[in-house]
């Protein structure tokens, strides 16, 4: 089997195509692979690894140089810078909230003002993260981006 | 928050404190000095007194990410300075004249500061209304 690279430009247009007679089951087990990696991402709990899937992901929160994600019932510890995790999942709604935050905007009930220029976002755990003033911005145009 | 985005939102408090300066004076001086007359330079004053209102939003700007109880504090203070920028602003110029025309001059700082704040907050509703749009067109 033939494999091929093409370098693209933006993050966006990465895919992989898989080109065949038919369906195989190796075809098949690439697709799955493909499909996976750009869906879950490799977390770790009490020194396990994990493969979380990042829709299910709440926020990514940086904590003195580590970074974490938040589920639902659980914290994962994830092997990755926030400014890493801010580029990289950018296409998958997620968002800078503030300097130590990135939001799942599909996690995200509903937002509302705080002070001077600040917004709530209630997640649908009910928990309330702040957005600053310096990110509102760029959480609305990514919003307006989005919805369009 | 970057220093242009601090000096905008100062500008356009200063607008709103402006409005609220100018409503204050002809509210209390149709209560305290009716038959006073003004020439041309009473339309600067609400410019003037507020820029000096808007000088104390300094306490607010910080390069760092403030917390909530941080941003309170802040505001506090930024209120407390702009009563007693305001208040010896008019004692210097002879306008308290009483404790209760005083009074009366605090709680219209009060009520000046509030609007402002108010104003502020119905914007950001807007805002939030839009992002909520927004955010449900997307989940759909």
């Amino acid at each position: 089997m033939k494999v091929s690279i093409r370098k693209v430009e933006k993050k966006e247009q990465e895919q992989v195509l898989l080109e065949c007679v038919s369906m195989t089951k190796e075809f098949e087990d690439i697709r799955e692979y493909a499909l996976m990696k750009g869906n879950q991402l490799t977390a770790y709990l009490d020194g396990k690894a994990y493969q979380i899937l990042l829709g299910d992901v709440l926020y990514f929160e940086a904590v003195s140089e580590h970074v974490f994600a938040y589920m639902e019932e659980e914290v994962y510890h994830i092997k990755k810078r926030l400014y890493e995790v801010e580029q990289e999942y950018s296409g998958q709604k997620f968002v800078r909230a503030s300097k130590s935050m990135v939001i799942n905007l599909m996690q995200v009930e509903s937002f509302r003002p705080a002070l001077n220029g600040r917004f709530y976002a209630r997640m649908k755990n009910g928990e309330d993260i702040i957005i600053s003033r310096q990110y509102a911005k760029a959480v609305k145009q990514k919003l307006l981006g989005e919805a369009i | 928050m970057s220093i242009k985005e601090f000096l905008e939102r100062q500008l356009s408090n200063m607008l709103m404190i402006q409005a609220g300066v100018g409503l204050a004076m002809g509210v209390l001086g149709s209560i305290y000095e009716p038959e006073a007359r003004f020439g041309y330079k009473a339309f600067f004053a609400p410019l003037i007194y507020a820029f000096f209102c808007t000088l104390p939003g300094i306490v607010g700007y910080s390069a760092k990410e403030l917390t909530m109880k941080q941003m309170l504090i802040r505001e506090l203070i930024n209120f407390l300075l702009v009563e007693l920028t305001m208040l010896s602003l008019l004692y210097v110029q002879g306008a308290l004249k009483s404790v209760d025309r005083a009074l009366a001059l605090a709680v219209a700082v009060l009520a000046v500061y509030l609007v402002t704040l108010l104003a502020g907050w119905l914007r950001d509703g807007r805002v939030a209304q839009d992002m909520n749009e927004q955010l449900k067109k997307i989940k759909e």
